[in-house]
């Protein structure tokens, strides 16, 4: 899927003394079956322009495009069914229910669909496998290591075979091994022919990307790399 | 086929949120608790008063329902008084009256105790074929049998009587007594209308009450109808509703010291008599119910943080703003109906098995003088499931706000906690 | 586990309040006969509770008096005492068995 950003902008508490231009007019265009960083330090936008490529967040100005398609002009209800079908989205916390378990969490973007409880199980521990994570099938979040919820995190969006992979720094609170792992995996999705797209400050992943942004204090420059 | 195939795939989404809301009840156990405790409790009161007021009120409806079409009373002065037996001929010779039936009735006060005595004349009360039903041993009374007492089932348990004993009334001074024999006993199933009842002969209440010979306590006229047909609670209005009326005019007309009640009257007044006693602690549920909406709004906002979060992963995760209100929805059905459950199963162990403590004597005054038996506990399912609604829309209500605002709030904002 | 056993001790909590129900509607037709028979066969009178009058429920609320019934034990002037017992003179029963035991009761 491409996705293609227009004058794409954010302003937190507009008009009042706190105002903040987290984003002015950024334009990228993200083409299929790249794996595209978003890079610059902390605070200069990357998980803003994120989050409003991911529909997470509405822009204050601008347009985003699915597919030609202009999906930021979406009302709530839409922009969720394309972010079921379409999205998968690896936070920086991990944002995982502590109420369930491992299994439960990978499987919960199945819960609005029409699957079974077996089903949605089956399928989850069929990618957690592939995650190395079989042996925490049952266990609580609260029981994982670091690595272990960052590795659910990543198999939760995994599961529904999205089309486009949001990753807000999915190495940062993991260590090296973990890291490398994960770097291992997404360019292993990569070849699969998914579009990624990773916030980051972690130089080990730049060699990786075949489009590179970046973002310093709501400005955006993009870069295309020649595939390594 | 295909429609049967896609309801039942659409109904397996509605189990997997059913499923969710069943964990998220259990993961904000502050909340839950409150909310189930606090409602537990109201509804336990509610409907212990429920169960016993309507029950109350029922019969006494159900009673009057049966009542002569008019009944006469006589006041001096504002005062009860007898009715002479020459009232008795004039009301009987009013157009629209099929016949008058006289009753004497009083009172004795014995060790703490009142008891009503009452004669009726069993030659002329439309007394039904079947009357026997309604007693446990021996016969209902016969115009013949003048020195005869039915009594009721407390009393003969209380004074150990039987078939064929004798009860004898004597005043204190011991100068006059009135013997009785005791011919039968009511039974159990009309204890609320009997429990207090020596009933005998009109001639041998006319002597027992001897102070106003020549007269009667009241009259029990029924109007002209040639099939006797009681007024069923709820039901229409019998045709000769409006003869009742009229005759009713016609005897206030007659002799306007006297009191004249129609069947309605009774029947109304008994009604409200309930319904008004039930109303005070109507108002003390009101009052908790109320409280229980803002427990439930003050929780539901209070554990927003949580929730918002849990919302905005849930909504970046593809579940809609629909979905999410749905889950919401179901967490607060589970929760109220637990609670109601709860409360209106402890109301049925507390009225039943209890006795209805505090309640029944708050409901029906705290002059003990009878002996205790069980209260008319009426558990219909129209009263369980007014409990059941009526209890669960207020949480509905209380956690509507904060379900929708978290709802409708950007997935971005809501999981940075914003 | 828990969930198991909320679950099971509510539904068992829901049958007793269904049985209670159907059970009170089998009662309830035939008090509706009972209480139909009685006030039949003897005319309208008062449930047999402790005090019908309103005023010995609350003395300062209550307004109203409820006509007098036989067992309404309600007389104008004394709805605002909470017993009752103006009711003339009293009296002592005694039983006299068919077996010719004879049973005083104190006063």
């Amino acid at each position: 899927m491409n996705i293609r950003s227009v004058n794409l902008t954010k302003i937190y508490f507009k008009g009042s003394s706190h105002e903040v231009v987290a984003l002015d007019g950024a334009n990228v265009e993200i083409k299929e079956k790249d794996f595209c960083l978003l890079i610059g330090p902390s605070g200069s936008g990357k998980t803003t322009l994120l989050s409003m490529l991911g529909l997470l967040t509405r822009q204050t100005r601008g347009k985003v495009f699915y597919d030609e398609q202009e999906v930021s002009s979406y009302s709530d209800a839409w922009q969720t069914k394309v972010r079921k079908n379409k999205v998968g989205f690896i936070f920086q916390q991990y944002n995982l229910l502590p109420q369930f378990s491992a299994w439960e969490n990978v499987a919960l973007p199945m819960l609005c669909s029409c699957t079974k409880t077996s089903e949605r199980r089956d399928q989850a521990i069929q990618v957690m496998t592939k995650l190395g994570l079989k042996h925490r099938i049952d266990f609580k979040v609260a029981s994982l290591s670091g690595g272990e919820q960052q590795r659910v995190a990543i198999a939760r969006a995994l599961i529904t075979n999205p089309e486009v992979i949001f990753a807000d720094e999915p190495t940062a609170a993991v260590d090296d091994q973990t890291a490398m792992s994960i770097i291992e995996l997404f360019k292993e999705l990569k070849n699969e022919g998914k579009t990624i797209i990773v916030a980051t400050h972690d130089k080990s992943l730049l060699k990786e990307g075949t489009l590179h942004i970046n973002v310093n204090n709501g400005s955006v420059q993009q870069f295309r790399d020649e595939p390594f | 086929m295909k429609a049967a195939k896609q309801a039942k795939k659409r109904s397996q989404e509605h189990i997997n949120y059913f499923e969710y809301a069943l964990k998220g009840v259990f993961t904000y156990k502050t909340r839950t608790f409150a909310i189930v405790c606090s409602l537990v409790i109201a509804v336990m009161i509610l409907a212990s008063m429920t169960f016993l007021a309507t029950g109350l009120s029922s019969e006494a409806s159900t009673s009057a329902a049966f009542a002569p079409d008019i009944t006469v009373e006589n006041t001096m002065a504002g005062r009860p008084a007898a009715i002479p037996l020459t009232d008795i001929q004039a009301i009987s010779n009013m157009t629209g009256v099929a016949r008058v039936v006289p009753r004497t009735w009083g009172y004795v006060e014995y060790s703490g105790k009142i008891y009503t005595v009452m004669g009726i004349d069993a030659e002329n009360m439309p007394i039904p074929q079947d009357i026997d039903f309604i007693m446990s041993s021996g016969q209902f009374l016969s115009s013949d049998q003048n020195n005869s007492a039915i009594v009721g089932k407390n009393i003969a348990d209380s004074l150990n009587l039987k078939l064929g004993d004798v009860l004898t009334l004597e005043t204190q001074s011991g100068i006059e007594n009135y013997s009785f024999t005791i011919t039968g006993i009511f039974s159990t199933n009309v204890n609320l209308y009997t429990s207090d009842l020596i009933l005998v002969n009109i001639n041998a209440a006319e002597q027992f009450f001897s102070e106003n010979p020549g007269c009667v306590t009241d009259l029990c006229v029924y109007v002209t109808n040639q099939n006797y047909q009681p007024i069923i609670p709820g039901s229409l209005v019998r045709e000769n509703t409006n003869a009742a009326d009229q005759v009713a005019q016609e005897i206030e007309a007659y002799n306007p010291s006297l009191r004249v009640l129609t069947q309605y009257n009774i029947r109304e007044d008994s009604v409200s008599v309930y319904g008004l006693r039930s109303g005070y602690v109507s108002i003390a549920w009101y009052v908790l119910l109320l409280s229980v909406i803002l427990l439930a709004l003050n929780q539901a906002t209070a554990a927003g943080a949580d929730m918002r979060k849990e919302v905005g992963i849930l909504k970046a995760l593809g579940f809609s703003t629909s979905n999410i209100l749905e889950i919401r929805f179901l967490e607060t059905l589970i929760l109220g109906f637990v609670a109601t459950t709860t409360g209106i199963f402890a109301a049925i162990i507390y009225d039943v098995i209890f006795g209805a403590p505090v309640i029944g004597s708050f409901l029906l005054g705290w002059s003990a003088v009878y002996p205790g038996f069980p209260l008319p506990i009426n558990v219909s399912a129209s009263n369980v499931a007014i409990l059941y609604a009526t209890a669960i829309l207020p949480l509905f209500i209380g956690s509507l706000i904060p379900a929708w605002r978290s709802a409708v709030t950007e997935p971005d904002i809501a999981i940075r906690g914003n | 586990m828990h969930t198991k056993i909320l679950a099971i001790t509510i539904f068992a909590m829901f049958a007793v309040i269904a049985c209670t129900v159907s059970y009170n509607n089998v009662v309830w037709q035939t008090n509706a006969k009972s209480a139909g028979e009685i006030t039949q066969a003897i005319g309208y009178n008062g449930l047999s509770l402790s005090s019908e009058c309103t005023y010995t429920l609350n003395p300062i609320l209550e307004s109203a008096c409820q006509t007098d019934v036989p067992g309404g034990f309600c007389y104008h002037d004394s709805c605002g005492m909470v017993n009752p017992m103006a009711v003339g003179t009293p009296y002592s029963l005694k039983v006299t068995h068919l077996d010719n035991s004879t049973l005083r009761q104190p006063p």
